[in-house]
């Protein structure tokens, strides 16, 4: 992609301000992309990375889902795979989606990106650790791949033991992978959050930042202090199941219930690794779209690293039936419902924005509309389950895949794309098929709800999880929802062609398409290496109103200098396209 | 004579680094003595500190190891035990890791790592304990057929 | 190398650098990454940075303190029934030497922040040698455990299969009955593990002290080559002193006749009564409760062996073993420091890597801290 990118720069003449030299021509050939130091390029390699095994984790969804087109006669009748396989679909279906797309997808991909620039600074504060991270992500793939190769893995993604310990595929591999891979997150994280720390440029005070930036310092936070707690728990797996430690297998005296501890220590908060930086991506693009300040800042600011910190405090209510005890059940149960007080803070404050602000639906904006109607759904459907005497009805049903499909998927996979849209312009400076784009949202979102709702039904009524067959009964329901999963496969796979399409055909971007406020848009589209420049006027970063649209640039420019250079174009009929800084 | 101008770098040097505390006796004498410690960045542990902090810890360990083996305090041992742990482990983190002088995010973040493990640790602890009643009776059924 | 600062100056006149502190007008220094305004900048940076991986640490070892929490509290009969295979000696002199490591480790980052190279080489080569020292006492006691079947559950026979202790199962209880001479094979078996691994590291410790000179005198521009050789060559002997000082610590203890020979004597125990009766199995934590306040050394002959005992060796090695791979990282690095403190890298302004590395040690240090009296002083 890179080089497709560079013979284009090399032969269009870049138009206006556009320079010559930015991060994707500085340097050539794949060494320097391989060895590159620069956050921008590591971005970008993490957005391909991270991208290809979304795409092999939505083939093993696909096929899964395909599966449960028929429902089988007794143990012996087989659809399309036999049930072994179906476990390990599930299996790798979860473990390659949460593992090696949604905890990277935002954080490592996105912001990497894009949090510098929006900071003012140069580059993170530890560009070669950066680089490690990514590459550890690689050899954490790689171990997920030779996983595949050498038995697969039919644990389920979170490895409970004692079937993690007994079963014969490939489970030391897969745990030593995603042990990796935790060590990527972690190095990311610390990373983040020294650059937000120690690489602020002046006048970019906290209460400056972008919420963007609060939401991946809070994803930070927690990527640093529960991560480490997973990967002593890999550990430990590891070393039960190649030398029986004896600590979590009960066959050995072991306690398959302190496993679950330490696993939810950090698979609970990992879901706010997922989610938090969802939220910040919708933070900025709901005050972009509807032309208004964002309203209530320091609550959302404040509401991400709320979340951050109790997200630390509820991990038990995964465990209400593994056999924990009543008063943990009800502790857990009761801050459970604490978390959805910074979460409702945040939906209320993004509808405020809305309220009466001038909406346009681009495609970044549609989808963030979809985000708040499929969060809600996924966030008030986790009411009953965080509530001990339903919770034991819906535990391990459809019901519990529905509502985390609607939280991670229609939250943070649809914030994801829509953050893509949002600045896509910015990273390949091309603009993407807009058309398209709002036409993939409105397939997404249809096809997203067909796959997920008739799921919470299923679930209600019984239908139990990880299950390669089911009752009759259920058999139109499963229908609906593969059918529905096959509209959702198509939307993303137009969504893809719109933002593929902008990088062939695309019109040349300009530095603000959106007329945001925030410091990532004063830079030219795509940046130069060094990021900006010039140093960056830091001021509100939603300020919106202080930006007019120019249609002789097709671009949004600081409302004091459009009057100025409206005049001098009066005066002396000159085009003003060069002066958009 | 010269060197005053360095003495009066060093303290405002410790005040940038976020120490509002007043140096104890023990150092301050111990600093009097090393106008010519002065290092642009940070602070510079004095000597006697040092080994005032070395030796402190080696007798920590000997009475650790007094009171464990040639005591009997029943339930009161683990309690002693730790604390004189938590005692040696404050004096490497304040003084060989200089925390003491060091910027007041960074000792937030050391106690947030404390306060996040005493969580972890803490509640999977309390289950455990409430739910342990429930496990033993299984393994003594299973015990007795 | 052409551009590195000159060691000597800052050696000789550490107010030197004092005038022109913070580095903003210069930008070509070798080591200021290029998007840092200043050194202080950079320092600070890199410090939250290690202190963010200090807390990271903090948390991955909670998880084993939990395990060792939950255990203990749940069985502490089994904690101090295997208490008594863990010798304080040992136990305390790997405590003075990891102290002793810190204090080196924090006079070193004080010679580099004063621009004192020699005397920065020195404390990270007494450093490294006291965390190679800790690593042979480490081997003597994980061999001498090994030896007497003390393991983790899943390795352990008499947890693996309870029908299998009457076929032979722990070969040790076949040579002798006798206790004592259970005693004595043990320590025949230990000590010849013990020669094999001096004379493996010895081996390794010429070589590389070879290497090392050979490469100094012949090619003195790979000069950091030469110190890596050398590192690991003092690294080697130290794990031979270290591994010979821990027999002669055990011996000392032998000879003394005190409480401590509990040690040899419970394991000869320990065997012994595996032996008697194979269903100890069934064990109920009360007796094993009244055993373990009754502390004389007649009654531990008696002692049933616990069910879990696999359990708090899972939980001793996992520990001990995790702590023992960080003093591995911890040398990797001070290896890393060594060669360029000779190549006389660090300044007054330039100094953050020792620092950065000197909190990582001084956090193992606490570790051990902490395993020390949970794991030795259980009483």
């Amino acid at each position: 992609m890179a080089t497709i990118l560079e013979t284009r720069h090399a032969d269009v003449m870049p138009l206006g301000h556009a320079p010559q030299d930015n991060y994707l021509t500085h340097g050539r050939g794949f060494l320097s992309w391989a060895l590159t130091l620069d956050h921008k390029r590591i971005g970008v390699m993490y957005l391909c990375a991270v991208c290809s095994a979304f795409l092999l984790g939505g083939i093993f969804a696909m096929l899964l889902r395909t599966e449960l087109l028929m429902p089988k006669n007794g143990p012996e009748d087989v659809f399309l795979f036999t049930r072994d396989a179906y476990n390990q679909l599930f299996t790798l279906h979860g473990a390659i989606m949460v593992f090696l797309f949604i905890i990277p997808g935002i954080p490592a991909a996105l912001g990497n990106f894009i949090l510098p620039i929006m900071l003012g600074a140069k580059d993170v504060a530890f560009p070669r650790l950066n680089l490690c991270s990514f590459y550890l992500w690689l050899v954490g793939a790689l171990f997920f791949v030779l996983m595949l190769v050498t038995g697969g893995l039919d644990t389920g993604w979170t490895f409970y033991t004692p079937y993690s310990t007994s079963t014969s595929t490939a489970v030391v591999t897969a745990v030593f992978g995603a042990f990796i891979l935790g060590f990527s997150s972690i190095f990311t994280g610390l990373n983040f959050i020294v650059t937000v720390h120690t690489m602020r440029p002046p006048g970019m005070t906290w209460f400056r930042m972008p919420l963007f930036l609060w939401a991946i310092y809070s994803t930070a936070l927690v990527q640093v202090l529960a991560t480490p707690v997973l990967a002593i728990t890999l550990l430990l797996l590891i070393a039960e199941r190649t030398l029986g430690i004896g600590i979590f297998d009960p066959a050995l005296g072991g306690d398959p219930v302190l496993f679950q501890h330490f696993f939810w220590f950090y698979s609970h908060p990992a879901v706010y690794i997922m989610i938090l930086p969802a939220f910040g991506v919708i933070s900025e693009l709901i005050t972009t779209f509807s032309r208004k300040h964002i309203f209530g800042y320091r609550f959302i600011a404040y509401s991400s690293v709320a979340i951050a910190i109790l997200g630390f405090l509820v991990w038990a209510h995964h465990m209400f039936v593994s056999g924990q005890s009543a008063i943990s059940a009800m502790v857990f149960s009761a801050i459970t419902f604490t978390i959805s007080i910074p979460t409702a803070i945040k939906i209320f404050n993004w509808l405020a924005t809305m309220y009466k602000g001038s909406i346009s639906y681009a495609t970044p904006m549609c989808y963030a509309l979809a985000f708040i109607f499929l969060f809600t759904i996924g966030g008030l459907t986790g009411l009953p389950l965080g509530t001990l005497s339903t919770d034991i009805h819906l535990h391990d049903t459809y019901f519990v895949v529905a509502h985390f499909h609607y939280v991670m998927m229609g939250g943070t996979l649809i914030a994801f794309l829509g953050a893509l849209f949002y600045w896509w312009p910015k990273m390949f400076g091309r603009m993407y098929h807009e058309r398209l784009g709002q036409i993939s949202a409105v397939i997404v979102f249809l096809g997203f709800n067909a796959t997920f709702f008739p799921q919470f039904i299923m679930g209600a009524k019984g239908m139990p999880r990880r299950y390669a067959n089911y009752l009759p009964e259920y058999h139109a329901w499963h229908v609906a929802s593969t059918i529905g999963a096959y509209t959702l496969g198509i939307g993303l796979v137009i969504a893809a062609i719109a933002l593929i399409w902008g990088l062939y055909r695309g019109k040349r971007a300009p530095a603000n398409p959106w007329g945001s406020a925030t410091l990532e848009w004063q830079c030219s589209s795509p940046p130069p290496h060094n990021n900006f420049d010039a140093p960056p006027v830091v001021g509100d970063p939603y300020a919106i109103h202080q930006l007019v649209y120019d249609p002789d640039q097709s671009a949004w420019v600081p409302r004091q200098e459009k009057i100025v250079e409206s005049e001098a174009m009066l005066e002396r009929h000159t085009d003003a396209g060069t002066t958009g800084h | 004579m010269k060197r005053f101008p360095q003495c009066g770098c060093v303290a405002s040097d410790d005040r940038t680094n976020g120490s509002n505390r007043k140096q104890r006796n023990v150092f301050m004498a111990a600093h009097a003595h090393d106008h010519a410690e002065y290092n642009p960045i940070g602070h510079v542990a004095s000597k006697p500190m040092l080994l005032t902090v070395f030796f402190l810890l080696v007798g920590l360990t000997a009475l650790t190891i007094w009171q464990g083996t040639q005591l009997e305090l029943g339930t009161w041992e683990l309690i002693i035990v730790l604390v004189i742990a938590t005692a040696k482990a404050s004096l490497v983190v304040l003084f060989f890791m200089h925390l003491r002088y060091d910027k007041p995010l960074n000792v937030f973040a050391f106690l947030s790592s404390l306060l996040f493990m005493s969580l972890f640790i803490g509640l999977t602890l309390a289950d455990a304990v409430n739910y342990q009643p429930e496990v033993s009776a299984k393994e003594e059924d299973a015990a007795s057929p | 190398m052409s551009a590195t600062a000159d060691p000597s100056t800052a050696t000789a006149d550490p107010h030197g650098t004092a005038g022109h502190g913070h580095g903003h007008d210069d930008h070509h220094e070798p080591f200021l990454a290029h998007h840092f305004e200043s050194w202080q900048q950079q320092f600070d940076a890199g410090k939250l940075g290690v202190w963010a991986f200090l807390v990271q640490e903090v948390l991955f070892f909670s998880g084993l303190f939990c395990a060792y929490a939950v255990y203990r509290m749940l069985h502490p009969e089994v904690f101090e029934y295997a208490d008594q295979f863990l010798s304080v000696p040992h136990g305390a002199f790997n405590t003075v030497v990891l102290l002793f490591s810190s204090l080196t480790m924090a006079w070193g980052v004080r010679c580099a922040m004063l621009g004192q190279r020699n005397g920065l080489i020195g404390c990270l080569a007494v450093t490294l040698f006291c965390a190679a020292l800790f690593l042979g006492v480490k081997a003597y006691e994980y061999s001498e455990k090994y030896h007497a079947q003390l393991i983790w559950a899943g390795a352990d026979p008499l947890t693996v299969s309870p029908s299998g202790m009457q076929a032979g199962a722990g070969h040790l209880l076949e040579l002798d009955p006798e206790k004592r001479a259970v005693g004595e094979q043990l320590e025949e078996r230990l000590a010849s593990t013990l020669h094999y691994l001096e004379f493996g590291m010895g081996v390794v410790g010429l070589l590389t002290l070879a290497a090392a000179v050979g490469i100094y005198y012949a090619k003195p521009e790979r000069i950091g080559l030469a110190v890596v050789f050398g590192a690991i060559s003092l690294s080697a002997i130290a794990i031979v002193i270290g591994a010979m000082a821990s027999m002669g610590i055990h011996h000392m203890m032998h000879a003394s006749g005190h409480e401590a020979t509990a040690d040899s004597e419970a394991e000869a125990a320990h065997m012994a009564e595996a032996e008697d009766e194979p269903p100890v199995h069934t064990a109920t934590p009360g007796t094993a409760e009244i055993a373990g306040s009754t502390h004389g050394a007649s009654v531990k002959a008696e002692l049933s062996r616990p069910q879990r005992l696999g359990t708090f060796f899972g939980i001793y090695y996992a520990m001990t073993g995790v702590h023992a791979l960080h003093i591995l990282g911890g040398m990797v690095v001070l290896t890393w420091l060594l060669a360029r403190a000779v190549k006389g890298h660090f300044t007054p302004n330039y100094f953050g890597p020792v620092d950065y590395v000197g909190l990582y040690w001084h956090l193992v240090d606490l570790v051990w801290i902490y395993l020390f009296p949970l794991l030795y002083l259980i009483g």
